[in-house]
């Protein structure tokens, strides 16, 4: 992602760059084009209210952590309910995708534990490093590490018919 | 090709799928029109508060009161969360700060309320939160019924004992702070060994949603158990 520039007339056009980078994260974070959406708006809007009262060095990597973040956030909130209540009416349509790789992703990512799924949707989406997860995510690289092996030893089990691999990929 | 290349090459292949997305391109008006919206939104609501609070002023109206009420439930500074270190003698912001770590001033809380369906019931949570851009994370949340003006909230909040039955649901203060070259300092009421007070000024959802607070509390990490305390008034508007 880039955008590095910060300054009223160009909150648009950042928007306008950003938003389709921080929908495919989002959806990979969430899997979910509902939860997507809103992710990315509250990112963007927490973002916004002070673009032109601060200084912000990389406003696209800043929108990232804040999606990052309350996306986060919002599993913590999730986790408590489900642990304290029924399961809620389940409003939000799973990604749809056409692609045969797309659609195996949708239906595994569920099975992942929350920090799996982002540690991996970083990985893969984002496409930072052990060490930039970490600074990402606030938590050490051992911990980056040890959720993003547990990630892919579950999509591997789960690997679409054809497709068998053994070992995670090093970075 | 390697097994672990295979695999690199088959799961950025997936999440690429997943990811990417002709349509998503055309997005990003729609994108900016729909935040756009709110942030203005924001700012009105913000600007007519502040210019309330000077008429008050201005007229003289509760000289007394209005200026106690200002030192508790100051309005945003203005600041917006930036997360800036905070200076002495500012009693109206809200101030994190830990044994060894920057204390920081967060200002520029987003109020917003949620209908949650628990078990048949619907209870409506209000919500207070800010990400600053250095990482502070400040966010508050409970059930709004039971925050009525005035109400003094003991932690921890077993304590309230016979009353037990009012506590607020879903109470959470979470607050996160940044270190320099360590982890960040996570801390929430709903973990070991919460002390103080949460005061209600007002607690109140609908069309615009608010929220304003007096804290004085000492929340504590886990595992670490280094205590975090969050103290003044946060103040939170849609």
């Amino acid at each position: 992602m880039d955008g590095n520039r910060c300054g009223d007339d160009d909150f648009a056009d950042f928007v306008a760059a950003q938003t389709p980078a921080l929908l495919g994260l989002a959806r990979a974070l969430t899997g979910n084009d509902h939860d997507a959406w809103d992710l990315v708006q509250e990112a963007l809007f927490r973002v916004g209210k002070r673009w032109s009262r601060a200084s912000m060095h990389n406003p696209a990597g800043y929108v990232r952590t804040v999606l990052v973040r309350l996306n986060v956030d919002r599993f913590r909130r999730l986790r408590r309910e489900l642990t304290t209540a029924e399961l809620p009416d389940q409003a939000a349509t799973s990604v749809q995708r056409e692609g045969e790789l797309g659609a195996w992703l949708t239906g595994v990512l569920p099975g992942l534990s929350p920090r799996q799924r982002t540690v991996l949707a970083l990985r893969f989406v984002a496409d930072l490093d052990t060490a930039e997860i970490a600074r990402e995510l606030g938590c050490s690289e051992g911990s980056v590490r040890s959720h993003l092996s547990r990630g892919l030893a579950r999509l591997r089990e789960q690997l679409p018919a054809g497709h068998t691999t053994e070992k995670e990929p090093s970075r | 090709m390697s097994t672990d290349d295979r695999t690199e090459v088959l799961l950025r292949r997936a999440y690429d799928d997943l990811a990417a997305r002709p349509e998503d391109a055309t997005l990003g008006g729609t994108a900016f029109v729909e935040v756009n919206r709110r942030i203005e939104r924001s700012r009105r609501r913000r600007r007519g508060t502040v210019v309330g609070v000077a008429l008050a002023s201005a007229a003289g109206v509760a000289a007394v009161a209005g200026t106690a009420a200002l030192g508790v439930w100051g309005e945003d500074t203005g600041r917006d969360g930036a997360g800036q270190v905070a200076g002495s003698g500012e009693p109206d912001v809200l101030t994190v700060s830990a044994p060894g770590v920057a204390s920081r001033s967060v200002g520029g809380l987003t109020a917003s309320c949620e209908d949650l369906a628990i078990g048949g019931q619907t209870v409506t949570v209000i919500r207070a939160d800010t990400v600053a851009s250095d990482g502070t994370i400040v966010r508050f949340q409970a059930e709004v019924d039971k925050l009525t003006p005035g109400r003094a909230l003991a932690f921890p909040l077993d304590d309230l004992g016979a009353g037990a039955v009012d506590t607020p649901r879903y109470l959470e203060l979470l607050v996160v702070l940044p270190r320099d070259g360590a982890a960040p300092l996570e801390a929430s009421s709903t973990g070991e060994d919460p002390r103080g007070s949460i005061t209600v000024g007002e607690a109140r959802c609908g069309a615009e949603p608010a929220l304003r607070l007096a804290l004085d509390l000492s929340v504590q990490t886990d595992p670490a158990g280094t205590r975090v305390q969050v103290t003044g008034p946060l103040t939170a508007v849609s």
